[in-house]
């Protein structure tokens, strides 16, 4: 969206300000994901955590991605997943996350790997950086069916096997006088 | 695209329409068995001649995503062999159990689709893809026998992981593509090669090699990648385990060729360490702990772990200057499916009657009791420890022949695999001990595979037998097929 | 006594206005002028700086205000409506024909008390309303009213909206988890089941209106419909037209698909244990939900805002022009509205006799006159601008299929669970897909170029 470039009456830019609140808001509710004791708000945290990430996109200049994040991470995987728990999860359940007993560990690798992540990236001259590249829905579309036909197709195949292993996963067990018919 | 670019991908396309024959004959004729696997054999042979016809072209498809070359016909080759394998062997142990046989055939051949489209991928996309496909119906195979505890927690436990260190690969694939602004593998190697001619590398550059490696590692089960794998190999239908040692391991060799040697190949000088030390860790600690194990198919997927590390010595004999590195490398995969897939065809053929485990003492005077399987068994084993005139003597032999020629820290490396591979016979021939100086259980009943198994068996020994006595058949074929340019 | 106390009482009622009123019209002068010099100018410059923002910001308080008389009018109209269908009078208290029944309904809902169950998890249940209320809202930003008229035109409007529409579930999902009841949960796991599943077929079923438009803006797509009714993509996309209408009825959880609320079977589904404001938020949200998904049919099967006869296009008045001498009509419009109360004031008084009273008959000739003055500058409108066409076009359509969603919750019984989501896989999923494939190959074959907007 053309918004003006700097916030009123500062030097500010708007996509320094917006970059910073949901890059506050995107940390801040993965961290709540992984903290949290109640496994719903963590799924709704990591919701919002989407949310955040497709903001980005956004400011990235890829609306479409960032509709999609939208489309397919909140408003199917996300509520597939908090489906799962529901059907699930009881009250009963222990309240203290039986996985997190090495919460410490985790954390100091997660700060130290972010750390060499960080240092590693800022000390790389990256050969294109500059001014936000707004794209175009078309120009992703030529060149998904284009230039990257092929890995887009073997999504599809992919996706096929994957459906074919849930479906087999998930069915009802045959019945036991099926036994015999080889 | 073009049409030809469709020529080119046959192979591609008949194996996803094996799978999907599969699936509709299912559908036309509900759990019988024997259409089901009919077609996928059917599938399976003429997606090989269509492999076969395509040998000796070296083209490219889809603007270059896509290679078919010498390489690419010869994993092609070794999956469908493998995916024709399994399936032979799978139905003596899935019809017991009441598994169907269609699906995993089909699935099986989904994943072998995917393997035949790493080893042609030239785009790293298209890689990463092709891995997810190769991988993920091995998930689903893991947990195939879904009433077993042990079959869902190693799949799980194969999941969870294999998802890990795919979103970790990927993610050094970003660091890849960031630096060198393409996806395609002689542009991303042109572009390392402008950079690793200036010097030292990029930080970024350097992270995104520490990811990518370890993604590669997990998938190929390296030392100290390698936790899911013992129990994701004991807990898996015995077929299945079969295929996931050397499907998927094969698989992750042939994106370590399209990915380091070929994309990542200008800097190999700076992956050689870390390939040494992981080669070294992985088939030391691989054999330490096979030895102390006492369920034979956890022993072999330690095993397994070791054969990565011999692999990976092949791997490290290329990045140290010796270019027939990468035969060594597919003649040890084509060896080790024969050898592997029989050892454990022969404990799918004692599992054939639920409830039987796969621990040692199963395999007490299986001598007596089945002499074929016995010696086919002892066969496998013996080849899997690298005894003279066997297949596996030959696969050893060529890797570290390679790693001495390399020179260097590379013979020290030689040296290491080769004390591994005595400090190995213990373990396997305490196998051929029990098959042969113990007494069978007295009522362990008799054993009796159907017609298809042993003609599984029969190829896996046969060629166990051929290419230890005439090693020059394949590796003419490893050698035609190795000279990747890197 | 001080001074000031004693003054003060000693001043008549004028003296005391005037002392109250003078330094406060001083104080209001002096306050403009210079707000007028000082805050103006800067405010001004910020807002012709920021127009755009400004643009949004207005377009988004139109909206969220919109909802308001839309939620109410639809809730009358629901109540009227099936109240006829079933021989009842239905509401026929408050207002002339019960009009007002909304508004009322609406301060019940707001003085209630707001209840939350023990054992509630409050934060979730008192965010789920909101969730779903602003997911109903905010794919209101991209429908076009009329041309020019519309929240903004993103070039990805169609999945923005499906994006934002997908959204409302989860508030449904929230609600049944954090309600601690489990008919709340039933219901809430329904919606999840249902609306992700209808989502499928839902946006499939659009692909081929985008295929068509070349466009996945809103606007765009109205405007590639512009002609006459046979130009209207229903009738190039009938079987699109049939699937997005029933799985958008699932999606708006309306009868027969309205298993989350289902009465008979899970008491009140997700919003069991709701009542005050927070229930009133589902309840707007789920009418701004039909005018939604009536609102979407219209723009992307029926023309949107343009006329269904090939309507000659605004016809230039100048005289209406309001930049010019048009001013001038609206004095002479309220001369005329003053004159014709008198005249037909006079005329019922003097006819009627003595059962009108004065006040009473000129009451009525305002009301007549008010009535042909109205109507009479909304032509005159309706011919000059072609937003004002465009608002009548699209909220005439809009509403024949809110009156449609009304008949079908009048008329037809709600269908079961599993025959919901045998349905939605087995039927509209292959058959949107069947309509993409024809879709696709028709425009390859009559060759119409896809210009990409």
């Amino acid at each position: 969206m053309p918004i003006g470039q700097t916030l009123p009456f500062t030097a500010v830019r708007w996509d320094d300000v917006l970059f910073v609140v949901l890059a506050i808001m995107l940390l801040g509710s993965a961290l709540l994901v992984v903290t949290m004791r109640d496994i719903i708000r963590c799924g709704l945290a990591m919701i919002a955590s989407f949310a955040s990430l497709a903001g980005i996109y956004v400011l990235l200049g890829n609306p479409l991605l960032a509709a999609t994040q939208v489309l397919v991470y909140i408003g199917a995987i996300s509520i597939l997943v908090l489906f799962a728990i529901m059907l699930t999860q009881t009250k009963n359940a222990p309240t203290r996350l039986v996985f997190q007993t090495q919460a410490w560990i985790g954390a100091v690798a997660a700060v130290v790997i972010a750390a060499i992540i960080a240092g590693t990236v800022l000390t790389t001259t990256w050969p294109s950086t500059g001014a936000v590249a707004w794209t175009a829905t078309s120009d992703i579309a030529t060149m998904l069916f284009g230039q990257y036909v092929l890995p887009f197709e073997v999504v599809s195949v992919l996706l096929t096997a994957a459906v074919v292993g849930g479906v087999l996963l998930a069915r009802r067990e045959p019945p036991a006088d099926k036994e015999d018919r080889s | 695209m073009n049409w030809s670019d469709l020529g080119s991908l046959a192979p591609i396309i008949w194996a996803v329409l094996t799978a999907a024959a599969v699936l509709l004959v299912d559908i036309a004729a509900p759990g019988r068995r024997a259409p089901a696997i009919a077609t996928a054999l059917m599938g399976l042979a003429v997606t090989a001649a269509v492999v076969l016809s395509l040998a000796g072209h070296t083209e490219t498809a889809f603007g270059g995503a896509y290679v078919v070359d010498g390489l690419t016909a010869f994993l092609d080759l070794l999956f469908v062999a493998i995916a024709a394998l399994t399936i032979m062997f799978a139905d003596d142990y899935l019809q017991p159990r009441g598994l169907p046989i269609a699906e995993f055939a089909a699935v099986l051949i989904f994943a072998i689709t995917g393997a035949m489209l790493v080893a042609g991928s030239a785009d790293l996309l298209l890689l990463f893809v092709a891995l997810e496909l190769m991988v993920l119906p091995g998930y689903l195979l893991a947990g195939y026998a879904r009433n077993d505890p042990y079959s869902t927690e190693g799949a799980i436990k194969y999941f969870l992981l294999g998802s890990f260190s795919s979103a970790i690969l990927l993610f050094g694939l970003a660091y890849v593509w960031g630096l060198t602004g393409s996806t395609r593998v002689d542009v991303v190697a042109a572009a390392l090669a402008q950079a690793a001619a200036k010097g030292s590398i990029a930080p970024g550059l350097a992270m995104g090699l520490a990811f990518m490696t370890a993604g590669v590692a997990f998938k190929m089960a390296a030392v100290p990648f390698h936790y899911w794998t013992p129990d994701a190999y004991q807990g898996s239908p015995t077929p299945v385990t079969a295929y996931l040692s050397v499907g998927p391991k094969i698989g992750a060799f042939a994106v370590a060729l399209r990915l380091f040697v070929a994309a990542l190949g200008p800097l190999k000088a700076d992956w050689l360490p870390i390939v040494i030390v992981l080669a070294a860790l992985t088939m030391t600690l691989g054999n330490l702990v096979a030895i102390t194990q006492d369920n034979v198919k956890r022993m072999l997927a330690y095993s397994s772990i070791a054969h990565t590390g011999y692999i990976l010595v092949g791997l490290a004999a290329y990045a140290g200057g010796q270019h027939s590195g990468i035969s060594a490398i597919l003649f040890y995969g084509a060896a080790y499916t024969f050898m592997n897939m029989g050892a454990f065809a022969v404990i799918t053929a004692l599992q054939r009657r639920p409830g039987v485990t796969s621990q040692i003492s199963t395999f007490a005077g299986l001598g007596r009791r089945s002499p074929w399987l016995g010696a086919l068994m002892a066969l496998f084993l013996l080849s899997l420890t690298g005894i003279p005139p066997l297949a596996g003597f030959w696969a050893k032999a060529y890797v570290i022949v390679a790693a001495i020629q390399a020179g260097g820290w590379l013979t020290a490396l030689a040296v290491l695999a080769m004390l591994n591979a005595a400090a190995a016979a213990f373990y396997y021939l305490r196998v051929v001990v029990y098959m042969y100086m113990r007494d069978p259980a007295e009522d362990a009943p008799p054993l009796s595979p159907g017609l298809l198994f042993r003609v599984g068996l029969a190829v896996t020994g046969i060629a166990t037998l051929v290419f230890g006595l005439f090693p020059a058949i394949l590796n003419a074929a490893s050698s035609a097929a190795g000279v990747l340019k890197g | 006594m001080t001074l000031a106390a004693r003054t003060w009482g000693r001043m008549s009622l004028t003296a005391r206005l005037t002392a109250i009123l003078l330094p406060l019209a001083v104080l209001l002068a002096v306050g403009t002028v210079v707000g007028i010099v000082f805050i103006l100018p800067p405010t001004m410059d910020f807002l012709g700086a920021n127009m755009p923002l400004v643009r949004f910001v207005v377009a988004v308080v139109g909206i969220l205000v919109l909802t308001i008389p839309t939620a109410f009018v639809l809730i009358y109209m629901e109540l009227k409506v099936i109240a006829r269908m079933n021989l009842r009078v239905g509401p026929n208290r408050i207002g002339p024909w019960g009009a007002a029944m909304s508004l009322f309904h609406g301060f019940k809902v707001l003085s209630k008390e707001d209840f939350a169950p023990t054992g509630a998890d409050l934060t979730v249940f008192t965010l789920a309303p909101v969730v779903t209320f602003l997911a109903s809202v905010m794919t209101l930003l991209v429908i076009p009213f009329a041309p020019g008229i519309f929240g903004q035109d993103l070039n990805i409007g169609v999945l923005y909206f499906f994006a934002m529409g997908g959204l409302a579930v989860l508030g449904l999902l929230m609600a049944g988890w954090a309600s601690f009841n489990k008919y709340s949960l039933l219901g809430g796991l329904r919606s999840a089941a249902q609306i992700v599943s209808y989502e499928i077929p839902l946006t499939i079923s659009v692909v081929g209106v985008v295929l068509l438009a070349g466009t996945m803006s809103m606007n765009g797509i109205v405007l590639s419909q512009s002609g006459s009714a046979l130009d209207w993509f229903a009738f190039k996309q009938p079987l699109a037209v049939l699937i997005f209408f029933i799985a958008a009825t699932a999606e708006a959880n309306r009868t027969p698909f309205d298993m989350t609320e289902a009465d008979s079977e899970i008491v009140a589904g997700f919003a069991t244990e709701y009542s005050g404001m927070r229930f009133g938020f589902f309840f707007f949200a789920e009418y701004v939900n039909v005018f939604i998904i009536s609102a979407l049919l219209v723009t992307l099967f029926f023309g949107g805002w343009t006329a269904p006869i090939n309507w000659p296009w605004p016809y230039n008045l100048n005289w209406l022009d309001a930049a010019g001498i048009g001013i001038l009509w609206i004095p002479i419009a309220l001369v005329a509205l003053v004159v014709a109360t008198d005249i037909l004031g006079a005329a019922i008084w003097l006819i009627g006799g003595r059962e009108w009273s004065a006040p009473s008959a000129f009451g009525l000739g305002l009301l007549i006159a008010g009535a042909g003055v109205t109507a009479a500058v909304g032509l005159a409108c309706f011919i000059a601008f072609d937003w004002v066409q465009g608002i009548f076009w699209f909220f005439a359509k809009t509403y024949v299929f809110v009156f449609t969603f009304v008949w079908m919750r009048g008329t037809l019984p709600r269908v079961r669970v599993d025959q919901l989501m045998g349905f939605a896989w087995k039927w509209l999923l292959p058959a949107s897909l069947l309509n993409l494939f024809v879709t696709a190959a028709a425009i390859i074959i009559l060759n119409q170029p896809v210009i990409p907007r």
